[in-house]
């Protein structure tokens, strides 16, 4: 599967080209435009896309292919577990031996306690960036509550809405979330678009059964970016996925589901 | 053997420095751990006396055997069980190899350490974290394990708990390493020489159990499983 990024600026994933184009003066300051969907469609493809979120408790063994922060490459086991209700997280990377590596756990309101780090794991701020990207990956962008939005809507619109038809949480019930903008890109794919204030989230279903998601904050370049292959047969979960985040502490993360 | 001290950014061993590899260490003492304990075929017979234990240890040149690993913790619904593959070749060869769930290999040669990852590509890496390098720093240490010199290391205190089914108590005696291994303890099987089962305790509720099985002795092992991955 295709990134879903649609720059519209001649930069590329490089941060170094990045940087570079700030100081050029690139008009880089929106993520791809969008057009609006039928409401019928529009309707469908937004709950297909919070259907991406599953509700309920869960917890997650992955084998990690991960380029790590300060040049590190290995393989690691993470374990993840988390509540999308009270949106708490637990995580755990281990070395193939066994070792743990690093454990810290993240509460809903955002308190984030580190009871293991072994270096260089332990640097400042690796756990906070951590937690920022599982819950990147495993809960809907926003939780409050508001009316269904247009495509053109200028401000994040949230609602009640049943995030959730099928799985292992429970189905209809994930109480409230952001409700995504549906829409186009010019190429025809489409979207489901979450313009929160600090920033802007993109989910692209793909044919085979997957997705990505494509954070933008202030520029058209990704920060973070995840592809998903098809799921398990509950529809929950990537069987392999990959995970990159670009910045100088930057890192990625090819997965492959282990154990539910 | 390196040679312990401390200073401002952690305990150097060896004029390493320990706390920047912290992970690669409690990796290389799992491995290490499991080397020694299957280099030690007699020490059921010597229960009392690691003397004796290093005299035998003298004997095996080269080793094959099959593990099980269990890891137990509580962020784990059910404990997570990898597999592999052990080899050693007398003096200081090492292949120790995970089959499942991920594939990695390590490469321990007159000291060094390589590890490789195979990864999504179907391609062998290098894997180029500190990890590594941690391992080998406790090779150094792990050198004296090879020679049944369990009294004799700086990392860990041995002590004997003699019996039908002895076990080899180790526990750390260096700051660093008490930050992630709280005990290890190795346990014989009633069959004299042959080790069981290795435990390494990271705190009471997290565990490592590494269980050995098919072990065979001194059978002829092709030179090249130790140089290349494949």
């Amino acid at each position: 599967m295709s990134l879903v990024h649609q720059s519209r600026c001649p930069v590329g994933l490089n941060w170094g080209l990045f940087v570079a184009s700030l100081f050029l003066g690139c008009a880089c300051s929106s993520p791809p435009a969008l057009t609006p969907l039928p409401v019928v469609e529009a309707d469908l493809l937004a709950r297909s896309c919070l259907a991406r979120f599953p509700s309920g408790s869960f917890a997650v063994v992955h084998a990690i292919e991960a380029t790590l922060p300060f040049g590190n490459a290995s393989s690691v086991l993470g374990v993840s577990s988390w509540d999308a209700k009270s949106r708490t997280l637990s995580a755990a990377l281990l070395a193939p031996e066994g070792i743990a590596l690093f454990e810290a756990s993240r509460t809903g309101g955002g308190e984030v306690v580190v009871t293991r780090a072994l270096p260089p794991l332990d640097r400042p701020g690796f756990a906070e960036g951590l937690f920022e990207d599982l819950a990147f990956l495993y809960f809907p962008p926003g939780h409050d509550i508001s009316v269904p939005p247009r495509a053109d809507s200028p401000e994040p619109a949230t609602a009640v809405f049943p995030a959730h038809g099928q799985g292992e949480g429970s189905p209809g019930t994930a109480g409230t979330a952001h409700l995504p903008v549906p829409g186009r890109y010019e190429d025809g794919r489409s979207v489901c678009r979450w313009p929160l204030p600090d920033r802007t989230i993109d989910l692209v279903p793909a044919p085979d059964g997957g997705f990505a998601m494509v954070e933008y904050r202030d520029s058209s370049e990704p920060v973070r970016r995840f592809e998903a292959g098809r799921s398990t047969s509950s529809g929950h979960f990537p069987l392999s996925s990959r995970f990159e985040r670009s910045g100088p502490a930057g890192y990625s993360m090819r997965f492959s589901l282990v154990e539910l | 053997m390196g040679e312990c001290s401390r200073g401002k950014r952690g305990v150097r061993l060896g004029g390493h420095d320990m706390r920047a590899t912290g992970a690669g260490v409690g990796i290389g003492v799992v491995i290490g751990i499991a080397i020694a304990i299957v280099l030690s075929p007699g020490l059921a017979t010597a229960a009392e006396d690691f003397n004796e234990l290093r005299k035998q240890a003298e004997v095996v040149k080269f080793i094959a055997a099959d593990f099980t690993q269990t890891k137990k913790m509580k962020l784990l619904k059910k404990p997570l069980v990898s597999k592999g593959r052990f080899l050693y070749g007398a003096p200081d060869s090492v292949r120790w190899e995970y089959q499942s769930p991920i594939r990695t290999v390590s490469l321990v040669r007159g000291g060094g350490v390589k590890r490789f990852n195979l990864t999504s590509d179907g391609k062998w890496h290098a894997d180029s974290s500190s990890a590594v390098e941690g391992m080998r720093i406790v090779m150094e240490q792990i050198t004296g394990w090879l020679a049944g010199r369990f009294d004799e290391g700086t990392l860990f205190t041995a002590s004997l708990v003699p019996g039908e089914r002895p076990v080899v108590m180790l526990s750390p005696t260096d700051k660093e390493m008490a930050r992630f291994i709280s005990r290890v303890e190795v346990r014989f099987s009633n069959r004299p020489g042959v080790v069981e089962a290795v435990e390494i305790f990271e705190g009471e509720a997290t565990s490592t159990l590494i269980e050995f099985s098919n072990v065979r002795l001194n059978e002829t092992v092709d030179p090249k499983q130790f140089e290349a991955v494949e």
